[in-house]
């Protein structure tokens, strides 16, 4: 592990030099929000960003992205579409990282998703831990999202002054290795690591709070226990189907896949666009029968995909708790409430017992 | 021998056959597999003999009945494209008035003098083989829909929301600014035109198969909106869906 502590006064040079190398990804404002997107000049990176519209994954999977190329007449003119470059992604926050390492573990199982491991691949991870949750509807507390041990190259930990940078990983000795002259010159951490790390997580302590009445792990059992329960019916009369939840999400990764034929009719590409369960259209198939004809099934599908089935086939939670579907849900329909409502229901039932 | 394509016009603005000849690089490349025999803003040339018809507009009187259904004898396939087509559109307004006010409003005195009839979208008249939503149509539907025609690949509705499309696109939504959208439970396929470019969904391609309109009545309340003000939001573009009934 390599340390050094750059001040926040020398942010922009480094950006200079980092954007004259590297296509770079970053937080930068939008309107009154803030969105990851390619950054062109050093000021527009905004590390004081408190959650972005849509998630730094993807960047891996971007909508309406070419997977082959064709020819009508002429199939052996079929290609495979890759894209490969060597990316950073700057100041992603540890429920981002912990997607990201999900989205590997699911887009790497066979059969392997070539293009998304080819637009991961070298792609340097540049952390930024949170000192403090960014909006109220989060459950990166009680999911332990809050923080990362893992799957970034380089982690920035914010001070009053400047950012501690923890470089943990090959791509991220690289990384310093390419701008050696400028961490040497300007950046020198001297103080004890592991006291500083304590002082920054003691901090987080006081700044999150838990969102649910109980403890995470016991979720996938309650929620099993409401398959039938008027709570989805309760959903699904509020939920427009708007497919909104889905889209900002960091960890659906369900798409459509159709085909663009050119103007000439004969060449074109295979595309696919990310796709929402909460759509009606998602679960219809050939013979025109839809298994999820209504929203509350469709609503009920979402979180047990996530809290149930993800869990129980790969042991793991397909949600991070960034917050993102509660914010952007102008119905007001929020994980943190369906949660509660389902331990709620369990201790209900439980008591009649 | 290529296909024969005509752009037939009725009660509109004739906005959307404005953006199919605001294709003007593409309409060139088109001409290579398609001929076109019926074009009002384009070419001077009239036809009889075609294969598939674009109707533009809303049927209002009782020769547009007659002519479109003339359209429909003679034509393989009849794609209404537009908002005033297919769902009656901002023409639907019509209909919440007696029809000799509206002709009096309009026409004055001269009013008497005129057949007009209530609003209808296309689909009430004739069968049709595809809705081209939107107002005005979006370009790239139009290419992808005379692409697919051509190719005999058959024709679908986008299943998705404009709220769908708007999110895609990145954008801060207009209820974070202490705006109202109607963009949550209307048609997709517009690239969320409007949200991206800072104006607020008005429905223009029409309510979303099973479309949660109580749903999106309760958060139009929640966000502050009146009755009154709800209303007029639904009838702007979907006069002929009869609010009343459909909400509580």
């Amino acid at each position: 592990m390599e340390l050094y502590f750059l001040p926040k006064s020398k942010i922009n040079l480094l950006m200079e030099e980092i954007l004259g190398e590297f296509t770079v990804f970053g937080p930068k404002q939008k309107d009154i929000q803030f969105v990851f997107e390619e950054i062109s000049h050093p000021e527009e990176l905004r590390l004081d960003y408190n959650t972005s519209i849509l998630p730094p994954v993807k960047t891996f999977f971007p909508n309406n992205e070419k997977l082959i190329a064709f020819n009508l007449n002429n199939i052996d003119k079929t290609e495979i579409v890759t894209n490969e470059n060597r990316k950073i992604l700057f100041g992603v926050h540890p429920c981002d990282i912990n997607a990201i390492k999900m989205m590997d573990e699911i887009f790497a199982k066979p059969p392997q998703d070539e293009h998304y491991l080819a637009r991961r691949k070298e792609t340097i991870i540049i952390g930024l831990n949170c000192k403090k949750p960014c909006g109220e509807k989060t459950l990166c507390y009680d999911k332990g999202t809050y923080k990362a041990d893992s799957g970034f190259d380089l982690m920035f930990w914010e001070t009053h002054d400047g950012y501690v940078v923890q470089v943990v990983s090959n791509l991220g000795k690289y990384f310093t290795a390419k701008f050696s002259y400028f961490f040497n010159f300007f950046t020198e951490f001297t103080e004890n690591f592991y006291d500083f790390v304590d002082n920054f997580q003691s901090e987080q302590e006081q700044n999150f709070t838990k969102k649910l009445t109980h403890n995470i792990f016991e979720l996938p059992e309650a929620l099993r226990e409401t398959y039938d329960s008027e709570l989805w019916h309760e959903i699904g009369a509020k939920c427009l189907s708007c497919g909104s939840c889905n889209i900002v999400c960091p960890t659906c990764y369900c798409f459509d896949v159709h085909d663009v034929v050119d103007l000439d009719l004969e060449g074109g590409h295979r595309c696919r666009n990310w796709d929402s369960c909460q759509n009606i259209g998602f679960a219809c198939v050939g013979s025109g029968e839809n298994f999820r004809e209504k929203s509350s099934q469709r609503n009920r599908h979402r979180v047990f995909k996530k809290e149930v089935y993800l869990p129980q086939n790969q042991g793991f939670s397909g949600c991070v708790g960034c917050g993102r579907c509660n914010n952007v849900c102008i119905a007001g329909i929020s994980l943190i409430e369906i949660y509660n409502r389902a331990f709620e229901l369990q201790k209900n039932q439980e008591e009649q017992k | 021998m290529k296909p024969k394509l005509a752009m037939f016009s009725f009660t509109s603005c004739e906005g959307c056959q404005l953006q199919i000849l605001n294709l003007e690089k593409e309409l060139l490349e088109i001409l290579n597999a398609v001929e076109i025999v019926n074009f009002r803003e384009a070419i001077d040339q009239k036809s009889q003999d075609y294969d598939v018809a674009f109707v533009e507009g809303s049927i209002t009187t009782q020769k547009e009945i007659e002519e479109v259904k003339d359209i429909r004898q003679k034509a393989k396939a009849v794609v209404a494209i537009g908002s005033c087509a297919c769902i009656g559109g901002i023409n639907a307004m019509k209909n919440f008035f007696p029809i000799d006010f509206v002709k009096k409003q309009v026409y004055g005195e001269m009013g008497k003098y005129f057949d007009t009839l209530p609003v209808q979208k296309v689909s009430d008249v004739i069968p049709v083989e595809y809705e081209m939503h939107g107002c005005p149509i979006s370009k790239k539907e139009f290419l992808s829909v005379t692409k697919n025609l051509l190719l005999g690949v058959p024709l679908k509705q986008p299943h998705y929301s404009v709220c769908t499309e708007c999110k895609m696109a990145g954008n801060v939504c207009l209820y974070d600014k202490g705006e109202t959208c109607l963009g949550a439970i209307t048609r997709g396929g517009c690239e969320a035109v409007c949200p991206t470019f800072g104006d607020s969904c008005h429905g223009c391609r029409g309510l979303g198969e099973e479309a949660n309109i109580q749903g999106m009545v309760e958060v139009l309340r929640a966000n502050g909106l009146t009755e009154a003000e709800i209303k007029n939001k639904f009838s702007y573009f979907n006069g002929l869906m009869n609010f009343s009934e459909v909400t509580k």
